[in-house]
């Protein structure tokens, strides 16, 4: 007489299975949801891009940036504070180690402290006229992006990644690659990876971020 | 009242026992052994087949200041490279100076490439101070300073100052018919691995700029990357000279 336990070869693998899936949908129950890419196309996500930047009159946040050299073992960490104003003004403070500021009024860049001729050749420099385009791309307005830069969007969970690719070879110097994250809604800048023309690269992480906030005149004025 | 005084003199006491406790002086440096001060300079000097120094470089002119990172790496017997970054995390200047020759990249193509020689001053950093090619003579010995003079190529003399107990090279000064003198001081002595290291290093006299660097730290025969004194695309051949950087 069979065991109660016991049962056929065949009523053992169909327990099995039932089994399996049984613990196949606590794992997806537990999982959640899926995250769903707010994009599906590169156009699509520049789309969505560009319209979370249409309601962007400011931009300001806190960073932390990582410079990565490949000949030192360990990164070059330094913080400040990030501001943008729509159109094209951008103020960027380094707060530590080193203090320094740069601000930005359109293809006018200045550094306070440079001497005048080195603004004059900053001025001139491929060097500024990244820096010029910096806060609108931070800001998402990227369905006109400058004409030296391929632009490609991706969406996933995360958010949206934006990767810059100059076309010149002068840019190129100045930079490989920029990919810029956004995430939240409306999508709004979270960081930025820049791999520059030595191979080193450079990470920085936007914390705090507020959006329309008031910023006066006087913060992007120089001193 | 007194007695309600008594516990904030101690918590002061107790503050600044902790603050002293906080406080590390350098120690001093070990007495060098005794003979010519300069032969056991470089002797230790040999010793180092490679450096690794992280620094912050900050250039004063009449027309205000300028800050960057560097890391300086050098291997011997003639490797250097040097590379700038600004504040905002850019590279400002890459240079390597390897086997008789020399490259300088800088981000922008167009710009004038002897417009950093102020920074590229660091190109005589103490790594190479003391070993000029040409022999030096001691003239002026003291107990606490021995003052020698080297004949470089060109016809150039340079004036080193060692600490007579201590083996350590703190000023360097190169003297020419037709430059103004350039002199190097280097101060704040560390022992890194047993080896003193400056970690203030400032450079008067390049004509309107006065140069300070700051070294965070040094290492001593770190491993370096295989292409460590290979110049960057794009990078340009300059002159040995910080004064002829004109590419060639």
């Amino acid at each position: 007489m069979p065991s109660p336990t016991s049962s056929s070869p065949a009523a053992e693998r169909a327990r099995r299975r039932r089994r399996g899936a049984a613990v196949a949908t606590a794992l997806v129950v537990l999982a959640g949801p899926a995250a769903a890419a707010p994009c599906a196309t590169s156009e699509r996500c520049l789309r969505a891009l560009a319209a979370a930047h249409g309601d962007t009159r400011t931009l300001d946040a806190r960073f932390t940036q990582t410079k990565h050299v490949s000949l030192l073992d360990e990164p070059l960490v330094s913080s400040g504070r990030f501001r943008f104003r729509a159109p094209d003004h951008v103020r960027l403070d380094v707060e530590t180690p080193q203090p320094a500021t740069i601000l930005i009024a359109g293809p006018a860049v200045h550094i306070p402290s440079l001497p005048e001729g080195e603004q004059r050749a900053l001025a001139a420099g491929p060097m500024a006229a990244l820096f010029s385009e910096l806060g609108a791309l931070m800001a998402g307005n990227l369905a006109t992006p400058p004409a030296d830069l391929r632009v490609a969007a991706q969406g996933s969970a995360d958010g949206i990644a934006v990767t810059l690719t100059p076309t010149t070879a002068d840019s190129r110097r100045m930079f490989q690659t920029m990919v810029l994250r956004f995430a939240g809604t409306p999508p709004t800048i979270r960081a930025l990876r820049l791999d520059d023309g030595l191979g080193d690269h450079l990470e920085v992480e936007l914390h705090e971020v507020r959006r329309n906030v008031e910023l006066p005149d006087a913060v992007f004025a120089p001193p | 009242m007194p007695s309600s005084r008594r516990p904030d003199r101690r918590w002061a006491a107790l503050a600044l026992l902790a603050l002293a406790a906080c406080t590390r002086p350098t120690p001093p440096l070990p007495t060098a052994p005794a003979g010519d001060p300069l032969a056991t300079l470089r002797a230790r000097m040999a010793g180092m087949q490679t450096l690794r120094a992280r620094f912050t470089a900050t250039a004063q002119t009449q027309a205000g200041e300028r800050t960057a990172a560097g890391v300086l790496i050098t291997a011997r017997p003639a490797a250097l490279r040097l590379r700038l970054i600004a504040p905002f995390g850019l590279p400002v200047l890459d240079y390597v100076r390897r086997a008789g020759a020399a490259w300088l990249w800088l981000p922008d193509p167009g710009a004038d490439a002897a417009a950093p020689p102020g920074l590229l001053l660091l190109d005589r950093l103490a790594v190479d101070e003391a070993a000029p090619p040409d022999a030096c003579q001691a003239f002026l010995v003291r107990e606490t300073l021995t003052l020698y003079r080297c004949e470089l190529p060109g016809g150039a003399r340079r004036i080193l100052h060692i600490d007579s107990q201590t083996a350590t090279l703190r000023a360097a000064e190169d003297l020419t018919a037709d430059t103004p003198s350039l002199r190097r001081d280097y101060d704040d002595y560390r022992l890194v691995d047993g080896v003193p290291l400056p970690h203030r290093i400032r450079l008067v006299g390049a004509g309107p700029i006065h140069l300070e660097i700051v070294v965070d730290r040094w290492e001593v025969n770190p491993a370096l990357p295989a292409d460590a004194f290979v110049p960057a695309a794009g990078a340009v051949r300059v002159g040995m000279q910080p004064a002829a950087l004109d590419p060639q």
